[in-house]
C-alpha cells in the first residue's frame, strides 16, 4: 500500500502548499539556529557565528525551492502557467489560433471516427453468443496459405467427419439478386425493385453460431437436405426495417427472387451483421441447398472444383483449439483418398482453426484490413501535420522561457 | 549551483536513513551525526539535506513529526517507516557490494 500512502502525501502537500511552506522556513530557521548556537558556544562572535552558520548551509533560498520540488506538484503548477502563457499567445494572434484550432479539431475528429468504425467492426469478436467458441477453418497448402474457402463436398465431407465441433457452419459470399418478378396476392411489397444480396448458408448456419431469429425462426435441417422443396429465406433485421418498414406481418409472405418465390421465415436479430469476412449484412440468408436459384448457371452440390463457402465452426464448450488442431490434421490427409479431393496436394494438405473475427486474414478480409489501415494512417498524417502546425505556434514559448531563466 | 549527482544523490539517503535508524532525529541532528561519525570526512552540505529529507518522506521512507526539544523548540523530527527500513537494508546491501568490489579492484592491481 506504499502507492497509497504516496499519492495521499501528494494529496495532501497540494492543499497545504502555503502551510507546508511555512513549515519549510520553521524547519531551516531552526537548523541554522541550532548552528548559530554551536557556532557561539565554540567562541565565535555572533557576527561570524551567523556567517559561518549561512556557509554551512548554503544558498536557502535555492535549496527550499529544491525542496518543495519534491513535494511532487510542480508538474501540475507548470501545466498551468503553459496553459495561461498558451492562453495569451492564442488572444494575440487570433486568425493563426483559430486556424490551429481547426487544424487540431480535424485531425482528433477524423482518428475518432476511422477508429469508431474499427473498433465497432474489425476489433469485435463475431456478433454471437459465445464469441470465444466459433472458429474459423483455415487451409494451408504445403508451406503456404490456402485461403478459407472449401468446396461444398468437402464442407460437408468435414462436417461429417469430425467430432470436436459440435457444429460446423458454412456460408457463402453476398450475391446480388433480382427482386421482382410476377406481383403475387402474398408477395413482399417494397418501396423500389432492386438487386439485393443474399449469403448461402448451411441450414444449421444460425444454430451454430448461436443466434435466434427476432421473428419467426432460422432454417430446419430438413431445409439443408434437397433443392426446391425449401425456398424459404431468413431477412437481416436492417432490411426489414429499412425496405420493407419493419412488416409484423411478414411472416410467411413470399419474395421473389431471381423469378423464384421465397417464403420470408424470419428475421435475424439487429446486431447480427453475419459471419462474413469482412463483415457486411446481407439483404436476406438462404439456405445452401437453393444454390442453383441464387447463383443460376452453376452448380455447387457436387462440384470438387469450385472453393465457394467458408467454414465455421463451434467447438464442444470446454474444447481448447489446441485439441480441435489434432482431429483436423487427420481429416484432412483422409479426406485425399475420397472422390472429393480433387489433385494430388490434398495429401498434403491440412487445416488449422483460429478463433472467428472480422479481420481474418486472406481472401476479401485482407483488402479489409489493407483499407482500414491505409484509413487509419491517413487519419494519423492528419492529426501529425495539426500537431506540427500547433508546435509552430509554440515556438515563442521556448523563446521566452529561456529569457526568463 | 549544480545538481548532486545520482552517486552522491543515492549515497546521501542511505546516510540519512541509516542515521534516522536508531532514534528519530531532525535535519540539524543528522547533519552533524555524518559528520562526526565519519570523522569529519564526509562534509556534507547542510542544507542539501532539506531536498532529500523531504523527496524520502514523499516516497513514504521515512515519516517526520514536530516536537519540542530539549531546549524547549519546535523541530521537525524524522523517523523510518517500515518501508523505509526494508529500503535501507536494500541499500546498504547494495553499498557493501559496490564498496567490496571497488576495494578489490583497487587493491588487486
Amino acid at each position: 500500500m506504499l502507492w497509497a500512502r504516496r499519492f495521499w502525501l501528494k494529496l495532501r502537500s497540494l492543499f497545504r502548499h502555503d502551510r507546508n511552506a511555512q513549515r519549510l522556513d520553521d524547519e531551516i530557521q531552526f537548523h541554522l539556529d541550532q548552528q548559530i548556537a554551536e557556532n557561539l558556544s565554540a567562541g565565535m562572535s555572533r557576527e561570524e557565528a551567523r556567517y559561518a552558520a549561512m556557509r554551512a548551509f548554503g544558498n536557502p533560498t535555492f535549496l527550499k525551492e529544491e525542496t518543495r520540488d519534491t513535494w511532487g506538484w510542480t508538474w501540475l503548477e507548470q501545466i498551468a502557467q503553459d496553459l495561461r502563457f498558451g492562453l495569451r499567445a492564442l488572444r494575440r494572434k487570433p486568425g493563426f489560433s483559430i486556424l490551429v484550432i481547426l487544424a487540431l479539431a480535424l485531425g482528433i475528429g477524423v482518428n475518432t471516427t476511422v477508429f469508431t468504425a474499427l473498433d465497432a467492426t474489425a476489433f469485435r469478436p463475431l456478433p454471437v453468443e459465445e464469441p470465444d467458441l466459433i472458429v474459423r477453418v483455415i487451409r494451408w497448402i504445403p508451406q503456404r496459405y490456402g485461403g478459407t474457402l472449401f468446396s461444398l463436398p468437402e464442407y460437408v465431407y468435414y462436417r461429417d467427419h469430425n467430432d470436436v465441433f459440435l457444429g460446423l457452419a458454412a456460408d457463402s459470399c453476398c450475391y446480388n439478386v433480382v427482386y421482382g418478378g410476377q406481383p403475387a396476392a402474398n408477395a413482399v411489397t417494397m418501396h423500389q425493385s432492386a438487386l439485393l444480396t443474399a449469403r448461402l448458408v448451411s441450414e444449421n448456419y444460425f444454430e451454430v453460431l448461436g443466434i435466434n431469429a427476432v421473428l419467426g425462426r432460422t432454417f430446419l435441417p430438413e431445409e439443408g437436405q434437397s433443392e426446391k422443396s425449401n425456398p424459404v429465406a431468413v431477412l437481416s433485421y436492417q432490411f426489414w426495417q429499412q425496405r420493407v418498414n419493419s412488416d409484423p406481418n411478414i411472416l410467411g409472405k413470399s419474395l421473389i427472387l431471381n423469378a423464384t418465390h421465397f417464403t420470408v421465415v424470419g428475421i435475424a436479430p439487429r446486431d447480427f451483421i453475419g459471419s462474413g469476412d469482412p463483415p457486411a449484412v446481407p439483404d436476406v440468408w438462404i439456405p445452401l441447398a437453393m444454390q442453383r436459384y441464387i447463383v443460376p448457371g452453376s452448380q455447387w452440390m457436387n462440384n470438387t472444383n469450385t472453393y465457394n463457402v467458408r467454414m465455421v465452426g463451434q467447438l464442444q464448450p470446454g474444447t481448447a483449439l489446441k485439441r480441435a488442431q489434432p482431429v483436423l490434421t487427420v481429416l484432412a490427409p483422409q479426406l485425399a483418398h475420397t472422390p472429393i479431393a480433387k489433385d494430388q496436394t490434398a495429401s498434403t494438405t491440412h487445416l488449422t482453426v483460429k478463433r472467428a473475427s472480422f479481420l481474418d486474414f486472406g481472401g476479401t478480409g485482407a483488402e479489409f484490413a489493407v483499407s482500414v489501415t491505409l484509413a487509419l494512417a491517413a487519419a494519423g498524417m492528419v492529426l501529425l501535420v495539426a500537431c506540427a502546425s500547433r508546435r509552430r505556434g509554440a515556438i515563442p514559448r521556448y523563446v521566452v522561457s529561456s529569457v526568463r531563466s | 549551483m549544480a545538481k548532486p549527482n545520482d552517486l552522491v544523490q543515492g549515497t546521501l539517503d542511505l546516510l540519512i536513513l541509516k542515521t534516522i535508524s536508531l532514534e528519530p532525529k531532525h535535519g540539524w541532528a543528522i547533519a552533524k551525526r555524518i559528520q562526526q561519525i565519519s570523522g569529519e570526512v564526509l562534509q556534507v552540505q547542510q542544507g542539501s539535506l532539506y531536498p532529500a529529507l523531504h523527496r524520502l518522506e514523499q516516497k513514504a521512507w521515512i515519516k517526520a513529526k514536530w516536537k519540542e526539544t530539549e531546549t524547549g523548540r519546535q523541530a521537525k523530527f524524522y523517523s523510518l517507516t517500515a518501508a523505509g527500513r526494508a529500503q535501507l537494508e536494500k541499500e546498504a546491501e547494495n553499498w557493501s557490494r559496490l564498496s567490496a568490489a571497488i576495494n578489490l579492484v583497487v587493491e588487486t592491481t
